[in-house]
């Protein structure tokens, strides 16, 4: 290797990152979790519309058991407000990300 | 691929963020290499290979085991780079080169080289660029480089070596 592909050589490789950075490493971790809370969030919203849609649609059906003070609609009510809080925190754990990504094995082989 | 990093993969698709920081910590330095030649500047690079880890965690199911994992996630940062194109041309017209180099990592070569370089490496057409960066920096052969590029061997031969001598001439007309 001559003169000037030793210089070239050292040129290219000048400024090369670390073999290790753990600041990097902690960084793209930050920008995971920030990704996931993003995705977490739109879920939850798109829940949250789903259910304002039902509703609307269904309202007058609903004032008829509010005004009734029909026991449905109470239960009706704790089960969205249930399913609004276990579905994002469900849809986080790795077991069932794993099941829905075996479902989609099956699905798309 | 080696079983390590087959592994490894294997268990980031299952969901292992403690394997996904080992995929960041082994292959963070030839990513990031890849991208900051790439666009000129650190920061961009940087930033573009964390994107690209996060592409990794999200489609790990779509690496076949055909290229090497480095070479996979090198695949990612490219078309990702390719993607960002436009932007980087605005980035490189408001960047003055001199700038951008970092005066803590000087190593063997002396600034004017690495400013040479820099600028002749900056003036390459974009999948030159890739080809020299992949082959001559990051120490791919040319048909990994090839792969990665999802371009023909010969055209990646042909980029890396015309790359070369442009780089040299650059250097020898400052010397």
């Amino acid at each position: 290797m001559n003169d000037l592909e030793t210089r070239l050589n050292d040129a290219l490789h000048a400024g090369d990152p670390p073999a290790r950075d753990p600041l990097f490493r902690v960084e793209t971790l930050v920008r995971l979790e920030r990704a996931r809370f993003r995705r977490q969030v739109r879920r939850t919203l798109a829940v949250v519309g789903v259910l304002a849609v039902l509703a609307a649609v269904n309202v007058r059906l609903i004032d008829s058991w509010v005004a009734a003070n029909d026991q449905r609609v109470w239960t009706a009510a704790l089960a969205a407000a249930a399913t609004l809080w276990t579905i994002p925190v469900v849809m986080t754990r790795p077991r069932f990300r794993m099941a829905v990504r075996a479902f989609g094995r099956l699905l798309y082989p | 691929m080696s079983d390590d990093d087959a592994a490894l993969l294997s268990a980031v698709r299952g969901g292992s963020e403690l394997a996904f920081n080992t995929l960041v910590d082994r292959h963070q330095q030839a990513v990031r290499t890849f991208l900051r030649r790439l666009l000129g500047n650190e920061a961009d690079g940087d930033d573009m290979a964390q994107e690209t880890f996060l592409a990794a965690w999200t489609h790990a199911r779509s690496f076949r085991g055909e290229a090497s994992v480095r070479g996979w996630l090198c695949g990612i940062a490219w078309r990702k780079a390719k993607g960002a194109q436009r932007s980087w041309a605005r980035q490189r017209s408001r960047d003055t080169g001199h700038h951008a180099l970092s005066p803590d990592a000087a190593g063997a070569a002396t600034m004017e080289d690495r400013l040479a370089v820099k600028r002749a490496l900056q003036a390459l057409p974009l999948e030159q660029r890739a080809a020299v960066t992949l082959c001559l920096v990051c120490g791919f052969s040319h048909s990994e480089a090839a792969r990665i590029l999802e371009a023909p061997l010969g055209t990646v031969k042909s980029h890396v070596q015309r790359g070369r001598d442009r780089l040299i001439e650059e250097m020898e007309r400052r010397a």
